[in-house]
């Protein structure tokens, strides 16, 4: 699903924010990308979501080198993966649904569709009652599971999350990740960087471990998801 | 190519029939445009205060050439009438007899280059000329009448071939009786030199201020990207195609530009209306027919249309260069 081939990503300030870096992802695997503060983890996920570009090296996501994606067409390349940030990114005049919608709004679902898969989406999370409810009102947690939702309504082939539990308590942490177990579990390839040692810790998942910029270790637990065995 | 087309094809999601599919796929494009340009009118609605100096700053910009254009547009209108009006003046000799007189007007009356001949008295030419400096009884004060016997030719040929009038002049001021020949007519071709400058002016300045609408609506526009700047971010984290996030921006200049030339309509005719009694003043002391020279409908809808398009573009230039220098970060 994921190929690094001796990645390098130097940003125009000449700070190398990763340096040769080599590392597959398998599709259905479950992945988990740490290191500390600075290490390169949002980098390495920017360059999965094209939101930045390898200096040099090559990446290739769902058998698609990424620089021969155009500019114009990073859009349609983005509605293949789902992406969960630390800082959820929802529209905060708007309502659960409507956020969760949106991905299917620009892929140009049918709306009756829509109502359905969003409604499916929410209840997967477990806010189906609040998806009338505006973003404001909702707590943190609760922001961010309506984020993963917007991540999965359109049925992505590949979920990345950067820090998905930064702002969550242990136990709301814990439920997240269930979660992302879950949709593992269903098929969907997983990559989520995250620095919490402790809560994956006890989760038998592929650990990448990411200092100054080099992978220095990628399979420290490595446990493919029973469906894609 | 066909693994790019794997992702690509996120876009086909229905496997209904062709004609089903385009038309669903037409369909969806309206209502993206319906909600792009309800979105802008909403978001016009939210900064009221900010919109409607937007729309004053674009309604000046249009209107001053748009007034200019029609103020000259106006003066060529009454200085085409007077120039169908050009007259040559003939004084004749004190002292000519009345023969003499009917002889020369005989010869214009047979002239094809005169339309028609007024034959003014001395006595009638003074009387008229006491009633224009408004000294009346000035033809009792006076002893002896110094005024000449004149006679007014309205020629057939008009304003703009001024060397043909100028050929008939020095004719008729060889004509047996005749003193002096004046063409009445340099102070126009003046007016008219003058009317081709304004106009060239009007022209300069609507480029000059059709740029002004364009920074305007850019300005406008940047401003309002960047109070969407994170919507942007998360529209284009999520799929939206740089079209997408286009069109609410540009649908935002557009209304810019409608309105504002909506704007400058209004106030033009507002300006005209107040003008109109000074202009009608002034036509009349010329004898020239006068219409009320209020900008009408074909203007409304050009105003409309050139507002329309600059906000446009304006709106497409502001989201496209933002979305251009996002990439490049």
């Amino acid at each position: 699903m994921i190929n690094f081939n001796a990645v390098t990503k130097t940003y125009a300030n000449g700070f190398p924010a990763l340096r040769q870096v080599n590392f597959e992802l398998a599709d259905g695997e479950m992945a988990f990308l740490t290191g500390h503060s600075g290490a390169g983890k949002s980098t390495l996920l920017k360059i999965i979501l094209l939101m930045e570009r390898c200096s040099s090296g090559q990446v290739i996501v769902n058998h698609c080198p990424l620089d021969k994606i155009k500019g114009r067409d990073v859009a349609y390349f983005r509605r293949s993966i789902g992406v969960i940030l630390q800082d959820p990114y929802l529209l905060p005049n708007s309502t659960a649904h409507q956020n969760v919608a949106l991905p299917l709004v620009f892929a140009g679902v049918r709306h009756q569709d829509i109502a359905s898969r969003v409604r499916a989406a929410l209840d997967k999370v477990g806010l189906l009652s609040k998806e009338k409810m505006q973003i404001e009102t909702l707590s943190q947690g609760e922001q961010e599971r309506v984020s993963i939702a917007r991540a999965i309504v359109h049925k992505p082939k590949l979920l990345l999350a950067d820090e998905p539990t930064g702002n969550l308590d242990p136990a709301l942490s814990a439920e997240i990740m269930n979660l992302f177990e879950q949709f593992n579990q269903m098929g969907v390839t997983v990559l989520i960087a995250t620095h919490d040692l402790g809560l994956i810790g006890h989760l038998r998942h592929r650990i990448l471990t990411l200092h100054q910029g080099r992978m220095v270790s990628t399979g420290v637990r490595m446990m493919t998801n029973e469906a894609s065995l | 190519m066909t693994q790019e087309k794997n992702f690509i094809s996120a876009k086909k999601w229905s496997s209904h029939s062709f004609i089903e599919e385009n038309l669903f796929r037409l369909r969806q494009y309206c209502i993206n445009h319906y909600d792009a340009l309800r979105q802008s009118a909403h978001e016009l609605r939210q900064t009221q205060l900010g919109t409607l100096l937007t729309f004053l700053m674009i309604g000046v910009s249009i209107a001053l050439p748009a007034g200019l254009w029609a103020a000259v547009h106006n003066m060529k209108g009454l200085t085409g009438n007077l120039s169908h009006n050009a007259q040559i003046s003939l004084f004749l000799r004190m002292n000519i007899s009345e023969n003499e007189i009917e002889s020369l007007m005989d010869v214009l009356k047979s002239n094809r280059s005169i339309a028609s001949s007024h034959y003014i008295s001395p006595e009638e030419g003074l009387k008229e000329f006491s009633k224009r400096i408004g000294m009346q009884g000035l033809e009792d004060s006076l002893n002896d009448n110094p005024l000449p016997t004149v006679i007014t030719i309205e020629p057939k040929l008009v304003g703009e071939n001024d060397s043909e009038l100028e050929k008939l002049t020095v004719f008729l001021r060889n004509l047996p009786g005749v003193d002096n020949a004046t063409l009445d007519f340099k102070w126009l071709k003046r007016l008219h030199s003058l009317l081709i400058i304004g106009q060239r002016t009007v022209y300069a300045l609507s480029v000059l201020l059709g740029l002004g609408v364009l920074l305007v609506v850019i300005n406008a526009i940047r401003y309002l990207i960047q109070r969407y700047h994170k919507q942007i971010q998360i529209y284009q984290l999520v799929g939206a195609t740089f079209p997408y996030i286009r069109r609410p921006f540009i649908y935002m200049g557009l209304q810019y530009g409608f309105w504002g030339g909506l704007l400058a309509w209004v106030m033009d005719n507002l300006i005209l209306l107040l003008l109109t009694p000074s202009v009608r003043n002034l036509a009349d002391s010329y004898g020239v027919p006068f219409h009320t020279p209020y900008l009408g409908m074909l203007t409304l809808w050009t105003l409309l249309f050139i507002g329309s398009v600059l906000g446009a573009l304006g709106g497409y230039w502001a989201v496209n260069s933002y979305l251009r220098q996002q990439q490049r970060a």
